[in-house]
């Protein structure tokens, strides 16, 4: 049985309304107990690290014990308050490190996940190539592209992802170095993928993940997500052997860039003249999906 | 002599309190008459085989039912010692009956009085008490208002002796607070009251404004044209209804589900769970009674915090509007949404629609939908069901009444209205197939207003049709609609400001319109003359041609033709 018995739950925080912690840890908790409850999941340990890079603990002390009240008994929750905004790679890979459980489940915080959410991903890893699944956000269903029998895809998000333990470190987890934040997940995915592994996407395990919607229906972004999509984008393609995308995107933005853009691309530019870029991964191309501006096929 | 002389008529007030009296056995017995005036009902009752005793306060009134034969005491029903009183009349006799016949309106603790005839009562067997009020809540003294007056008059409506006013529900209230329960009514109606005012506009129920009041009226309850309330009453416990604090969530999220398609509930259900504003409760009505456990099931599955807000209604039979009425029955929320079991929100749902209900109070708020084409997946695959095209903003107009008029354009989960809407009488029409919320939306748009909050908050999934439980045959939906114009078209609608211009600039843009269509159509009528007479030219021609051809000069004169032709090939060919 390959299914994960153990699974550590890592949430990183940064200046998140407290309201948006309960609501994730609400729904997470409720998620374990069901998993907890089922034998036949064989699960029988869940752990929820919560870290935060904030300026001042959102989580107070009293917050904490009410937070820890509310939780099931088995379901054992830690607090770490990093005291300096590691970003998401490294606050992931701080709240993974010399993790005992089987799994990691990277989730993040503006979510609410399903009831039988973590049975699903639990049950995902059944198979022992498979290392890694995403579930299927909701309301904004992501279009990546994915088996529809196997679940097998380019990469999994990170806003909700389970990978096991082991393979986790055994590729040095998220590479926080190059990818402090974004495409991380697409990073860490892909470098799974090249150890032969199989990375899938579980679309019976449901996780709202809070996205807004514009007037013109496109996705709300953050202000830095331009800028970090574009660099993460030069990098990930630096990485993975994919000079021709580099050069593709290069060209692309310097006619069609928006200020944010070409900042990001000023940025390459100046790593590249320093030399400060990732080192080429031997035979990455072969993982390395960068079809139509996306890091895979899509469905739409 | 008092003022209230009114002899017996068959068809008034008085008929109908000897009516609800015939079937109650008053042989033998004494029917009190409290406030009896001139004794109109003394001659009916007595022909009922009843020993009648009439009581007032008026001396006058009383000597002459003497004079006439007919016992009768003078009592005053705020005098202290009532109950003695009335024992002092009775004299160990039984019973029957009571009859406050116009009366509780004109003392000034009518509760008091009604206490004392039911301990009076409690101590016989089967009396009863038979009342006639007049109805504060006539539709005329509505009229009268909306024009600004409040005229008392000598007898009547608001005659100026009355000194309580009762509309349904108060008198009820009062009833049961003394230990009387209704057993019988036969209340009185008046389509026009003595207040209406005949020609008046806000009186005329063919008149626009007339119909609309009556429209209004008539919504909140069915005694808009009582006059008189006039019934009767068995002795019971008294009960006083207490008013229950309950606290009232600011959003009724009505959920209607068949409970067949548990995968899109559990996403609707991680949509509420996850709203930043969490005011709301929810009212899953399971359209099929079988399926509420496996539902209930569904939702408990969640953490509590979602589950305890969710209360799950069965209900059986009729088109999709039964489920939604039920669901209205049930809510308790200042607002209500609807919320279909396979569409999608986001966490700023609730919150946004509690902010567009405090900027404008009152109104229907509406926001902008996102369209999402999704299909289920045969059976075998990962998923069952998946988005199969991008968001599309398909709803992101603002509210046009004359365009809804034409065609829905705003999906359920897009509208929220105040749930006092219901007081009034809004329901959607269990005659619909479909469209039932078409219909609903236009009604309540007419009487609220829309406030659009311009935020985009939901996303309707649109099922491909070979997937879908709810493709519907295009000849049903054009019946509907049918239906829909019908019902719309039954009462005055109301449109809101802005809609002159908005009206005009479509019928000027029709004008502009039908001025080309003419201009083309004498363009064309041009063109058709003109090739018509084009036509007979040409025919003419061939007609006058063929006949030359049959002529005897013509055949004669051939050889000439041809020796021409030969001479003018061999002029062209010397000239090249």
């Amino acid at each position: 049985m390959s299914s994960p018995s153990s699974v550590r739950v890592a949430v990183v925080l940064y200046e998140n309304p407290l309201a948006e912690v309960w609501r994730c840890v609400r729904a997470l908790n409720r998620s374990a107990q069901l998993a907890l409850d089922a034998p036949e999941v064989g699960l029988n340990k869940v752990v929820l690290a919560i870290g935060d890079c904030s300026d001042v603990p959102v989580i107070g002390e009293g917050d904490l014990r009410e937070l820890r009240a509310g939780a099931d008994p088995r379901v054992e929750l830690e607090h770490t308050f990093f005291q300096a905004n590691l970003g998401h790679s490294a606050g992931s890979n701080a709240l993974a490190e010399g993790a005992l459980e089987d799994a990691v489940l990277f989730l993040n915080p503006d979510s609410y996940v399903a009831p039988t959410l973590v049975r699903h991903l639990v049950e995902a890893l059944r198979d022992p190539e498979v290392v890694a699944a995403d579930g299927r956000q909701i309301p904004c269903e992501h279009p990546k592209h994915f088996d529809p029998r196997l679940g097998d895809q380019s990469w999994a998000s990170g806003a909700c992802l389970v990978v096991r333990s082991a393979d986790f470190h055994a590729v040095g987890g998220f590479d926080a170095r190059w990818f402090p934040s974004y495409v991380n997940d697409v990073d860490l995915s892909w470098r799974l993928r090249m150890r032969g592994k199989r990375v899938v996407h579980q679309p019976r395990a449901v996780l709202f993940h809070d996205k807004r919607l514009d007037a013109k229906a496109g996705v709300r972004t953050t202000a830095i997500e331009p800028y970090e999509g574009i660099l993460g984008r030069l990098m990930l393609a630096t990485r993975f052997d994919r000079p021709d995308i580099v050069t593709e995107t290069v060209e692309v933005l310097e006619v069609h860039g928006s200020d944010e853009q070409r900042r990001a691309l000023e940025e390459y530019q100046r790593r590249h003249s320093g030399g400060d870029l990732p080192p080429v991964l031997p035979d990455a191309a072969s993982v390395a999906d960068f079809i139509n501006g996306e890091y895979g096929r899509r469905r739409f | 002599m008092g003022n209230y002389e009114f002899d017996f008529n068959e068809a008034g007030p008085y008929g109908s309190a000897v009516r609800l009296l015939s079937t109650s056995a008053p042989e033998g017995r004494v029917v009190l008459d409290v406030g009896c005036g001139a004794g109109a009902v003394a001659g009916p009752l007595g022909a009922l085989g009843a020993t009648y005793v009439g009581l007032d306060l008026d001396e006058e009134s009383v000597a002459a039912l003497t004079e006439r034969g007919v016992e009768a005491h003078v009592l005053d029903l705020t005098r202290p010692d009532l109950r003695e009183a009335l024992d002092k009349v009775v004299n160990g006799r039984r019973v029957a009956a009571v009859l406050c016949l116009d009366v509780l309106e004109h003392v000034p603790d009518p509760k008091s009085v009604l206490e004392v005839l039911a301990s009076l009562a409690a101590e016989q067997s089967d009396v009863e008490l038979v009342v006639s009020v007049p109805n504060v809540g006539h539709v005329d003294l509505a009229r009268q208002l909306l024009a600004g007056r409040w005229d008392m008059t000598e007898s009547g409506l608001l005659d100026r002796t009355h000194v309580r006013f009762f509309t349904e529900r108060t008198l009820t209230e009062l009833m049961v607070s003394t230990g009387w329960y209704e057993a019988a009514r036969e209340d009185f109606v008046l389509n026009r009251s003595d207040q209406s005012r005949a020609g008046h506009p806000l009186f005329e129920p063919k008149s626009t404004l007339g119909a609309l009041v009556d429209q209004v009226r008539s919504g909140a309850d069915e005694h808009g044209k009582v006059n008189q309330f006039v019934r009767r009453y068995h002795r019971g416990a008294a009960r006083v209804a207490v008013a229950v604090e309950e606290e009232q969530p600011f959003l009724t999220v009505v959920m209607r589900t068949q409970g067949k398609r548990p995968d899109t509930l559990v996403d609707v259900l991680c949509c509420l769970g996850a709203q930043t504003d969490l005011d709301f409760e929810v009212v899953m009505v399971v359209h099929d009674s079988s399926m509420e456990t496996e539902v209930r099931g569904v939702v408990d599955q969640f953490e509590g915090n979602l589950a305890h807000r969710v209360t799950v209604v069965p209900c059986d039979g009729g088109t999709r509007g039964r489920p939604a009425n039920a669901g209205l029955a049930a809510a308790r929320g200042e607002y209500v949404v609807f919320l279909d079991d396979d569409d999608l929100v986001t966490a700023n749902w609730v919150e946004n629609i509690k902010s567009g209900a405090r900027t404008s109070p009152g109104t229907l708020v509406r926001w902008w939908a996102a369209e999402q084409h999704r299909e289920w997946a045969p059976n075998g695959l990962l998923a069952t069901h998946t988005a199969t095209g991008p968001l599309t903003p398909t709803y992101a107009t603002r509210f046009d009444m004359v365009k809804h008029i034409r065609q829905n354009e705003t999906p359920f989960h897009c509208f929220a209205f105040p749930r006092v809407l219901v007081e009034m009488g809004f329901r959607f029409d269990e005659s619909l197939t479909v469209c039932e919320d078409w219909e609903f939306l236009v009604r309540a748009a007419s009487f609220c207003g829309v406030h659009d909050t311009e935020e985009m908050t939901s996303i309707y999934n649109k099922w491909s049709e070979k997937s879908s439980s709810h493709a519907v045959a295009t000849d049903e939906w054009l019946v509907m609609r049918s239906m829909v114009h019908v019902a719309l078209d039954e009462k005055p609608l109301l449109l809101p400001p802005g809609s002159v211009r908005s009206l005009d600039r479509r019928l000027e843009r029709e004008e502009v319109l039908q001025r080309r269509i003419d201009a083309l159509e004498g363009e064309l009528a041009a063109v058709r003359a003109q090739l018509a007479h084009t036509e007979q030219v040409s025919t003419n021609a061939h007609f006058a041609l063929s006949e030359l051809r049959a002529s005897t000069s013509w055949k004669v004169s051939a050889p000439v033709r041809l020796a021409g032709a030969v001479a003018k090939k061999a002029r062209e060919k010397r000239q090249s």
